[in-house]
């Protein structure tokens, strides 16, 4: 669990360092709601998400950049038996997937006044884990795979310097191998500089 | 205003962080329970209705001198013996020709491990060292110099394992070092941390022998009502 925080405070450190003139540079708070495969696993609405943004603007309406995330999935069941190989495994069932998607982000603006509507597309590569433990046992599997992340929000200019931004983004990684698809739209509200 | 909210959403994505840290469940004893079968999906049970039990729990230890309490002995054979005939079966008492007379017989066995848990502050993992559950009194693995350790915690898990074989099939060893081999037709294990009183850690045990049998209804030898 940790080793996410470290991997995207390290990536942001680097977004930072990068940044150059007329590069914005947001952090956000990014709740999520699971779908599909994702959703059959650990249900249900997850508080727990967070990302790091970069864009730097080619002109005045469009931006490429790079968003590193991490979201936390995870749900309790009880009363239901767990299949592994050739056993029947009665128990509680802690459920966890954490989320790490690392994208480069297309932006279209749509600039008015201080408001600055946008559309984008994240692409990139996202690392999933899922952790089901039961009991002193744990099975975990994990799995690199594409990720795709359109998003539409909202860049609002409280001052020169400081933005505010919301935004909707739904992050797909189809399946591999074994390894089930994952999708989740997330709701994001935070703040950068310029 | 405009410099107070400002300062407001700064908040946002620290409160994000600090959300993130703390995701795993609280889980309680009996949360950490398990009822766990193994039976291959092709085995067919029809042609088995009677069953020998031995009245005695293995306790596996490495130490052949250690003498194990087996408190809980007692209350797991009557249990186990009593859900088979209550799933039909017929148990043969015979000790002297079980092997020939009885379709199958049931093994009980149980194992205690002591798991201990380090939390090395320096680099904020978690980590678990099991004992060797060989020898239950080894202090564990060392610390390295240099990486200081927050006081660790641990604790027992325990498991009853019930094995049933078929003595017919037994296939004696070919070589003098070799063991006999026994195909087994079906297992259940109860696991569980071995915290609280006796009469708290004996319900448990009811409730998850209970359980193993509930999970296997190709065990029953009665007949579906018409």
């Amino acid at each position: 669990m940790k080793k996410y925080i470290i991997t995207t405070i390290l990536s942001f450190i680097v977004l930072i360092g990068t940044a150059q003139h007329y590069t914005e540079v947001f952090m956000s708070y990014l709740p999520a709601v699971p779908l599909g495969k994702t959703a059959d696993f650990t249900p249900g609405f997850s508080p727990r998400g967070v990302d790091f943004e970069a864009n730097h603007f080619l002109n005045d309406d469009i931006s490429i950049g790079f968003n590193v995330a991490w979201t936390i999935f995870r749900n309790k069941v009880s009363g239901e038996i767990f299949e592994y190989q050739d056993l029947d495994i009665y128990g509680t069932q802690f459920r966890y997937q954490n989320m790490v998607p690392l994208n480069v982000n297309f932006k279209k603006y749509f600039i008015n006044g201080d408001h600055s509507p946008y559309v984008g597309i994240g692409l990139g590569t996202q690392y999933v884990e899922m952790r089901n433990d039961l009991g002193v046992f744990s099975f975990t599997d994990d799995k690199w795979l594409f990720n795709l992340a359109p998003e539409v929000g909202l860049l609002y200019d409280l001052s020169g310097s400081t933005i505010v931004t919301i935004k909707a983004k739904y992050n797909y990684s189809p399946k591999a191998g074994d390894f089930p698809s994952v999708s989740y739209l997330s709701f994001g509200i935070g703040i950068g500089i310029n | 205003m405009k410099k107070f909210i400002k300062q407001l959403f700064w908040v946002l994505p620290v409160l994000a962080l600090l959300f993130s840290c703390s995701p795993e469940f609280d889980a309680t004893t009996e949360d950490m329970d398990l009822s766990i079968t193994r039976v291959n999906d092709e085995q067919d049970f029809t042609a088995y209705q009677t069953f020998f039990m031995y009245d005695t729990v293995i306790h596996i230890t490495d130490d052949e001198n250690a003498d194990v309490e087996g408190k809980f002995d007692d209350q797991i054979i009557s249990e186990v013996r009593q859900h088979f005939l209550d799933l039909g079966w017929t148990e043969i008492t015979d000790t002297t020709d079980h092997e020939n007379t009885a379709d199958v017989s049931i093994m009980l066995s149980a194992v205690a491990v002591d798991i201990y848990f380090y939390y090395y502050y320096w680099w904020d993992w978690w980590y678990w060292y099991p004992w060797d559950w060989w020898y239950p009194g080894y202090p564990g693995y060392p610390i390295f110099p240099g990486y200081p350790t927050n006081p660790s915690y641990g604790y027992s898990v325990g498991t009853v394992m019930i094995d049933m074989a078929d003595m017919a099939e037994l296939v004696q060893p070919v070589k003098k070092n070799e063991s006999p081999k026994i195909p087994i037709l079906w297992t259940g294990a109860v696991n569980g941390l071995l915290v609280g009183s006796d009469e708290y850690i004996s319900k448990r045990i009811t409730t998850q022998i209970d359980q193993v049998f509930k999970q296997s209804p190709y065990l029953s030898r009665t007949l579906p009502e018409n």
